[in-house]
């Protein structure tokens, strides 16, 4: 067993070279052995793939082999383990895209990717060819139903399915069925730290784009195909609403419909979501010289974002409506119920939503 | 549309203008325009990929000089890529155009320009950056994101449509007959996507709006392209619809069917029994007399222009088989009487001949075949209706189909009593000559008539010599000018030399005899038939199994 997990090393770090500027110093005999290496790992595969044992094994390995690898090579791509069962497919792609590799070992490599009705050597292995072509023949699939989604549709009655794109939405059920699985594997850890590693090292990698990240939470609070059992979407909501921070960043990020429909689906959720949005209101000043509510510091948290909220959560389903409803007239009261504009900012919003 | 039928097949400059249009215009329709034609292009692709196989690439570009645009253009249009057929032969064309050794400048450049469109065509898709780590921290391969996402997007409109197709009447449809027309339109590329299957299902399944078929008619038939080359698999009810609302898928299936039989000579009853079985023309067929008449017209039509070709007969009479089958033991809702499908025949004669030799007890069958004959004749002769043409030819058309009851006939007719053999003869001759207008049937049934006559006398015989048959022989050879006469003959002597009691010492030489060695495949299909009744219909028979095996080692050795 020790010898696989050093092999998996060996293959990380053959297809982590693959991509960097390192194969200018490859030749054809390197590329034979490269690709011998890599048949070896799909028989591996093949091998361990129905052994759970084993195969979580190699996958915890090639989560901490991704994690160092990532720290030393540039752009590195990330391992599963089900790409040891394409490793020749995805050895040949990282090739293929690297211009560091010398001219004739790249024309020699082309070679592969010619189908085989051209092969006067008879019937050769074209798993790494068909597996490529697989994957683009589903991209261009994904992009011909996108044409068919656009097709003109009156609303219907869920508008939230037509705010998550299929891309979020995806990937939402994928981050909550990987989770369901890892929960079950019974080497796993507490289960709350699964998650709050899980999604920290999604935060990490959509750093660039938080908007993104918090699309995709929605979408795994949101996902349709949940076993109720395992307790995972729980888990999700519990990890974004343990962060103050986080669920505002959440909160901007998402749309409002999506917001709305969460608040629906999740109590403790609609809670958190009205507290938020109170001490946000709380925070605004009345500026006199303009005639409008501001917030003192962030200039995002503008007047109009916050009416559209509210009336978000108005239009929403009824539950929602009246928890609303009561809140704000009994936060209205609270303030002293003035009827006139600039005094409270209960009022005004009151005022506000009911003119829309 | 009308502009697509005067089309020449090959015209590249055709082509060309197409992709420029498709490339500029990203608008709804212009993707659409790509699926209607898709079809076309696939041949076009096809055609230019035979014509590019023999050239070297300096040569093709002098011939083709635009082709490469065209490929080019044709790789980057995602409704060209989703279909796995255009892919792979796009993919070829490239290739047809890469040289392994650079002759010149221009072999080197369309070296550098063909590895980049390939590169982009697949090695991009495996390695684009943009969502890999995320992917890859979950622990799933590109591959089953991307199937992910299409999943996505298929159950969604999956949902939608089966929300909208059954729905009360008051409740506005969501889906318009427009947008399901552009929905089945944009899935013509997706026909044979593995992921798009339920969406595929669904939209055939939707409940049809009532006035004229709303799903686009090339959707309908890349399905029905589809299903034939099993490239894809649906359930039966979804595949009967299909046919119920797009004829020429209906017709290319049995067409396929007939062709493979007819092409394949060697099938064993059994495989053909499957063949047909698979087909699932006999379950349509017993639950929709309109895709009876259908297939049986189909049949009819063949039977006429091959002239009777035996293997069609013999499909015929397996199609009913199976089509009575199911239409006895099928799903018992609403189960159509048998005078739907079978308009023109007379109920007493359906009665007799729709049941097949196999369902009725040997000791009957004599009893039966009078019963069959009897009614033929009054079917036949009745001045009304069957003494007409359309009678005459309607009723002979019904014997075709239950031609195993003729088959059993020239079986028992050496062995059976005066009076029966009288009507057997009639049956035989009426089977071949079913026209009666210059008396041929009458001259076949005097002839046929002496011949039964003298291999009667030798029946019980157990010492014979080829002698002894030679008058009956020579006899039937003068007037075997028909090839139906002379079927007839050859299945007398060959039931009386499998079940006589002196035959099988004779039978070689016999046969031999018989067709002057020739027309061995005729005695050969005879033989599989006698063997495959033998065994059906459980008669013990062991001298007729010796016999038979004999003639058949003796006709391999032969061949």
């Amino acid at each position: 067993m020790e010898s696989i997990l050093q092999n998996l090393n060996g293959m990380a770090e053959l297809l982590a070279v693959a991509r960097s500027e390192y194969v200018s110093h490859w030749d054809p005999e390197t590329v034979q052995r490269a690709f011998q290496w890599a048949t070896y790992f799909e028989h591996l595969h093949d091998r361990f793939r129905t052994n759970t044992r084993v195969h979580k094994a190699l996958a915890d390995r090639l989560l901490s082999i991704n994690e160092s690898l990532r720290n030393t090579f540039g752009l590195y791509r990330e391992l599963s383990f089900k790409d040891v069962g394409h490793c020749r497919g995805v050895l040949l792609a990282s090739l293929l895209s690297n211009p560091a590799l010398p001219k004739t070992l790249s024309d020699t490599l082309f070679a592969r990717l010619r189908p085989c009705c051209f092969d006067t050597t008879g019937q050769r292995d074209q798993s790494d060819l068909n597996h490529l072509i697989g994957i683009a023949r589903l991209k261009a699939a994904s992009k011909v139903l996108s044409h068919a989604l656009k097709l003109d549709g009156s609303t219907g009655t869920k508008p939230y399915l037509l705010l998550l794109d299929p891309e979020t939405e995806t990937k939402g059920e994928m981050v909550l069925k990987s989770l369901e699985t890892w929960m079950r594997c019974p080497s796993a850890g507490p289960r709350d730290k699964l998650v709050d590693s899980l999604f920290a090292q999604l935060q990490q990698d959509k750093i660039n784009n938080s908007s993104d990240f918090s699309k995709i939470v929605a979408a795994v609070l949101l996902a349709k195909q949940t076993s109720t059992e395992s307790g995972a979407v729980d888990l999700a909501l519990k990890w974004l609403l343990s962060n103050r921070c986080q669920l505002q960043t959440f909160c901007l990020g998402v749309p409002c419909a999506l917001l709305s429909e969460l608040a629906h689906r999740y109590p403790a959720f609609r809670c958190a979501y009205l507290e938020l949005l109170t001490k946000w209101a709380r925070s605004m000043e009345y500026d006199f010289s303009c005639g409008d509510w501001r917030h003192g510091s962030s200039p995002e948290l503008n007047w109009k974002e916050l009416v559209d909220r509210f009336m978000y959560l108005l239009e929403g389903p009824t539950l929602v409506k009246e928890a609303t409803e009561t809140a704000l007239c009994a936060l209205k009261a609270d303030d002293g119920d003035f009827e006139v504009w600039g005094i409270s900012v209960w009022t005004d919003l009151l005022i506000a939503l009911k003119k829309m | 549309m009308a502009q697509q039928s005067t089309i020449p097949a090959f015209c590249l400059e055709y082509w060309q203008n197409k992709a420029v249009e498709w490339g500029q215009a990203t608008t709804l329709a212009s993707q659409q325009d790509v699926c209607l034609h898709l079809q076309q292009l696939k041949d076009f692709l096809q055609e230019i990929f035979q014509k590019l196989q023999h050239m070297n690439t300096t040569a093709a570009i002098k011939t083709f000089p635009l082709v490469g645009q065209l490929l080019g253009r044709l790789c980057w249009n995602p409704c060209v890529v989703a279909d796995e057929e255009s892919q792979r032969t796009l993919l070829q064309c490239l290739w047809c155009l890469y040289s392994a050794e650079p002759q010149n400048a221009i072999e080197l450049k369309a070296n550098d320009w063909i590895q980049s469109l390939i590169r982009h065509l697949i090695s991009d898709s495996e390695t684009e950056t943009e969502n890999n780590s995320f992917i890859q921290i979950l622990g799933y391969t590109s591959e089953e994101y991307h199937s992910n996402v299409v999943k996505c997007m298929v159950s969604s409109l999956v949902t939608e449509l089966r929300e909208s197709c059954c729905n009360g009447i008051h409740m506005p449809k969501r889906f318009t007959p427009d947008r399901l027309h552009s929905l089945s339109v944009f899935c013509i590329p997706l026909v044979t996507c593995l992921e798009a299957a339920p969406l595929i299902e669904a939209l055939l399944t939707c409940c049809e709006s009532g006035s004229g078929e709303t799903l686009s008619a090339d959707f309908l038939k890349a399905v029905g392209t589809a299903l034939l080359q099993k490239k894809i698999g649906l359930q039966e009810t979804v595949i009967i619809g299909l046919w119920l609302r797009y004829l020429p898928s209906l017709e290319n299936v049995t067409l396929h069917l007939i062709e493979t039989v007819v092409s394949t000579p060697h099938f064993s009853p059994q495989e053909m029994e499957s063949l047909i079985n698979d087909s699932l023309l006999p379950k349509a067929s017993a639950r929709h007399p309109h895709i009876f008449m259908i297939v049986d017209t189909i049949f009819r039509n063949i039977l006429l222009e091959s002239d009777g070709y035996l293997l069609v007969q013999t499909l015929m009479q397996m199609f009913t088989r199976s089509f009575i089958q199911a239409l006895l033991f099928g799903e018992a809702q609403d189960k159509p009487p048998l005078k739907a499908f079978f308009p023109h025949n007379p109920q007493p004669l359906l009665m007799a001949l729709l049941k097949h030799p196999s369902d009725v007890p040997s000791q009957v069958w004599p009893q039966h075949l009078l019963c069959i004959v009897e009614t033929l004749k009054v079917a036949v002769e009745d001045k009304d209706n069957g003494g007409s043409q359309r009678g005459l030819f309607e009723n002979w058309f019904l014997l075709v189909h239950c031609g195993d009851w003729v088959d059993i006939a020239a079986q028992q007719l050496i062995a059976s009593k005066a009076e029966t053999s009288e009507a057997l003869l009639w049956l035989l001759a009426f089977y071949h000559h079913p026209n009666n207008e210059n008396q041929q049937r009458t001259k076949l049934l005097a002839v046929a008539r002496k011949v039964c006559d003298h291999l009667k006398v030798l029946f019980s015989s157990t010492t014979l010599s080829l002698s002894h048959l030679q008058t009956s022989l020579d006899l039937a050879e003068a007037n075997s000018e028909e090839s139906g006469s002379k079927y007839m003959f050859n299945q007398l002597f060959l039931n009386f030399l499998l079940f006589s009691a002196g035959g099988q010492v004779i039978a070689k030489d016999a046969v031999h005899l018989m067709t002057h060695g020739n027309l061995l495949n005729g005695i050969s299909a005879m033989l599989a038939g006698a063997e495959h009744r033998l065994n059906s219909y459980g008669l013990m028979d062991y001298k007729a199994h010796r016999t038979l095996k004999l003639l058949q080692e003796h006709l391999k050795r032969k061949a």
